[in-house]
């Protein structure tokens, strides 16, 4: 196997166990990431980090309820890393702390789905652009976890966060997009969402996860699964009070930061912010579309390295400016395609016009 | 064709009252389990009872009345003929209120299928539904012929005690139906009600109006076929008690399962977040359907119902209990139909199609 572009964190064992391995094995990975996101959150929203802890406190009553096996995880984080529980509480909900000050986005994410009848072979394939503040850039760490109680995971997340991108040994993928909206409350966040996801055994109840959770914010969740009797992706645009359910377009699926399903219960705060989301994901359509029945991973990779709103943050393949603040610039900080059949993952650190994507097979645990 | 049908038929004839009278003396006994069978499962519910469930349905009567008056004799005949109180037999035709607006837990629900003359290869008009409920009321089910004095004859298949649920008549009409949450229910017409009435209809027009005129209690998935000299169509009314989408096929094609397809800010859906398998069911059946357009057959209906999609559990369209679960929650495919109007037969198989098969019959033999 290749040298994967990221540092491979493998745990094993209970919620806590895989929490406590994570913890000890990325003790300084999770102390550079309190860092950088003490200085993202004074820089980008004038938030101290202390309050951030006070704020992040809230939300433990609604994760407890719905997921306790992530508080158990993150407490074993915790303990593993020799932090207190607040900081890395307060790493899982990063997302919800930034956004809802509406940090005001210059780039975000795309993620796309094919599903076996538009693919060529017949394949379920998933993929992101995983656009983030370039300080992000050093944290992100491949979490591959054989779990005692569920399936097994690979997935992609910052240092010290319990759910992210990824695939499991029982078939599941989900990739992810920010979303902005109004309403949004305490409650469940995002990153826990994700987390349950990939341990669910069924498209059906990864779709349950999304829909029966008090979401605390909105997000898009693009889910896909291969199981004996076929392979499904679905989308779901979801506000903290209502969501729209998207399947794809004859075999293929685009998305990106905006909802793209009018909905009268739903104000989407996005588009104004960064307008590039609505031509991301016009253009990923556009060019998936134009392959429809012959897309295979060299053509997704193409598409993940379009400059369409040149050589920028804006487009799909997102770049930073060098001359601006690393807590401030956005850029594609990973890149990658799962290929559900094959159990594999190909994936590029930073922008993926100029670095190689590495692929991984997880036979072991899969 | 000489295959037994899977389900007991029980024939009437006459007037409303007598049609009830006859129905009710015919199943004496399985009314009574039936009332012993919601008696359980309303009193296994926390916010609902059997006594309840009594005292909320003597509400509806005058909504039932003024909306449909020959109901409400054949529900008398019913009682007169079953023994039982008149109130136990409206208890059992509104249980589909009762169940949903106590629902707080889990459950699964019917997935209904219709391809048009142009999407068939017989180029006959096909309707098709399996029919999921708890597994504790397939013992219930039988099949119920009614040769109707004042209006078309009908065979349906439904729970003993139940004026109405899925069937034809000899108008060309079918309806076949699926559990809708919403909010915004209240004391109006029962959904079994409504149903009754479509099958007295006798064109498409009238079944529409049957459901948009009705003041409803509930919500409900309403898919009405037709067939008639002028051609065929198919409807689907997703109602809610003030509110309502229409949906015509898609070049033919139609899948419904029990979630409000046609985003209405009237209407507040509550079944996605308790199971999001129709959401998977709908598109998975519509998917399936979609792949065989031109050429969809009665056996091609049957494969779509006996899908898997979500594994051999209970979210996929071909549904099967979930052992682990409490056998109150135990959701089943209790039974399965494919239905010919033009070629006046209906193909029913008890219990999930993957492994049970299906029986078929002509409208006239069963009559």
């Amino acid at each position: 196997m290749q040298q994967a572009p990221f540092p491979i964190i493998s745990v094993e064992g209970d919620a806590y166990e895989i929490g406590y391995q994570y913890g000890s094995q990325c003790k300084k990975l999770i102390e550079e990431a309190i860092g950088v996101y003490r200085k993202l959150f004074k820089t980008v929203i004038g938030l101290e980090w202390e309050t951030a802890l006070s704020s992040s406190r809230k939300f433990t009553p609604s994760i407890e309820e719905y997921d306790p096996a992530g508080m158990e995880e993150m407490r074993g984080v915790a303990k593993g890393s020799g932090q207190a529980f607040d900081n890395i509480l307060a790493l899982n909900l990063r997302y919800e702390l930034v956004w809802l000050k509406g940090a005001g986005g210059l780039g975000e994410c795309t993620a796309l789905a094919v599903t076996p009848e538009a693919s060529s072979p017949k394949r379920m394939l998933m993929a992101e652009n995983w656009d983030l503040q370039c300080a992000v850039k050093k944290l992100p760490v491949l979490l591959k976890q054989k779990r005692k109680n569920g399936p097994n995971v690979i997935q992609l997340a910052e240092a010290g966060v319990i759910g992210r991108h990824g695939f499991n040994s029982a078939g599941v993928c989900v990739v992810a997009n920010a979303m902005v909206s109004d309403g949004w409350q305490v409650g469940v966040p995002m990153q826990i969402i994700l987390h349950k996801i990939l341990n669910q055994e069924s498209l059906v109840d990864a779709m349950g996860a999304v829909l029966a959770a008090k979401r605390a914010s909105s997000g898009n969740y693009l889910i896909g699964y291969t199981g004996s009797e076929g392979s499904d992706a679905v989308d779901i645009e979801a506000s903290p009070g209502s969501y729209n359910v998207l399947w794809p377009d004859n075999g293929i699926l685009a998305h990106a930061n905006h909802f793209s399903v009018a909905n009268p219960e739903i104000k989407d705060l996005f588009p104004p912010m960064d307008p590039g989301s609505l031509h991301r994901e016009h253009r990923a359509t556009t060019l998936l579309a134009k392959e429809r029945g012959n897309i295979d991973v060299d053509a997704i990779k193409k598409i993940l390295r379009n400059h369409f709103d040149k050589k920028r943050a804006w487009s799909i393949c997102s770049h930073a400016d060098p001359k601006c603040d690393e807590v401030l610039e956005w850029m594609t900080i990973a890149s990658y395609i799962f290929d559900l059949q094959a159990k594999t993952m190909h994936i590029a650190k930073g922008p993926p016009c100029e670095n190689e994507y590495v692929a991984l097979t997880f036979e072991d645990i899969f | 064709m000489n295959k037994q049908l899977p389900f007991p038929i029980i024939s009437v004839a006459g007037d409303a009252y007598q049609r009830g009278y006859q129905y009710g003396s015919q199943c004496k006994k399985l009314i009574a389990e039936a009332v012993n069978t919601y008696h359980k499962i309303f009193n296994a519910k926390p916010n609902m009872s059997w006594q309840k469930a009594l005292r909320l349905a003597a509400k509806f009567t005058s909504a039932i009345e003024e909306y449909d008056p020959l109901a409400m004799d054949e529900m008398r005949g019913i009682a007169e003929g079953a023994e039982q109180a008149f109130a136990h037999i409206l208890a059992l035709n509104t249980r589909y209120e009762f169940l949903f607006l106590a629902a707080a837990e889990e459950f699964k629900e019917c997935t209904t299928l219709a391809a048009m003359p142009e999407a068939t290869s017989s180029r006959h008009l096909l309707m098709a539904e399996n029919w999921d409920l708890p597994s504790t009321i397939q013992k219930l089910a039988i099949i119920l012929k009614e040769k109707q004095k004042d209006g078309p004859d009908i065979v349906q298949i439904t729970e003993a005690g139940v004026i109405s649920k899925h069937g034809f008549n000899s108008a060309g009409i079918c309806i076949l139906g699926n559990a809708l949450v919403s909010d915004g229910w209240h004391f109006g017409v029962p959904k079994q009600i409504i149903v009754r009435r479509i099958l007295n209809q006798e064109s498409l027009a009238d079944a529409i109006k049957v459901v948009l005129a009705a003041k409803r209690a509930s919500s409900g998935n309403y898919m009405i076929g037709y067939t008639g000299d002028d051609g065929s169509d198919v409807v689907d009314i997703e109602a809610a008690p003030d509110y309502y989408n229409i949906i015509w096929p898609d070049n033919g094609i139609l899948a419904h399962a029990n979630h409000f397809s046609v985003a209405n800010p009237n209407i507040k859906d509550l079944f996605p977040p308790l199971d999001p398998g129709s959401l998977s069911r709908e598109h998975r059946a519509f998917r399936l359907l979609a792949k065989a357009r031109g050429n969809v057959d009665i056996n091609t209906l049957k494969n779509i119902l006996s899908d898997h999609f979500d594994k051999k559990g209970p979210s996929s369209i071909c549904c099967h209990v979930d052992p682990h679960l409490d056998e109150s929650l135990q959701w089943l495919t209790i039974a399965s139909l494919v239905i010919d109007l033009d070629g006046k037969t209906m193909d029913i198989a008890k219990g999930p199609p993957c492994e049970n098969k299906y029986v078929a019959r002509t409208f006239e033999d069963i009559m």
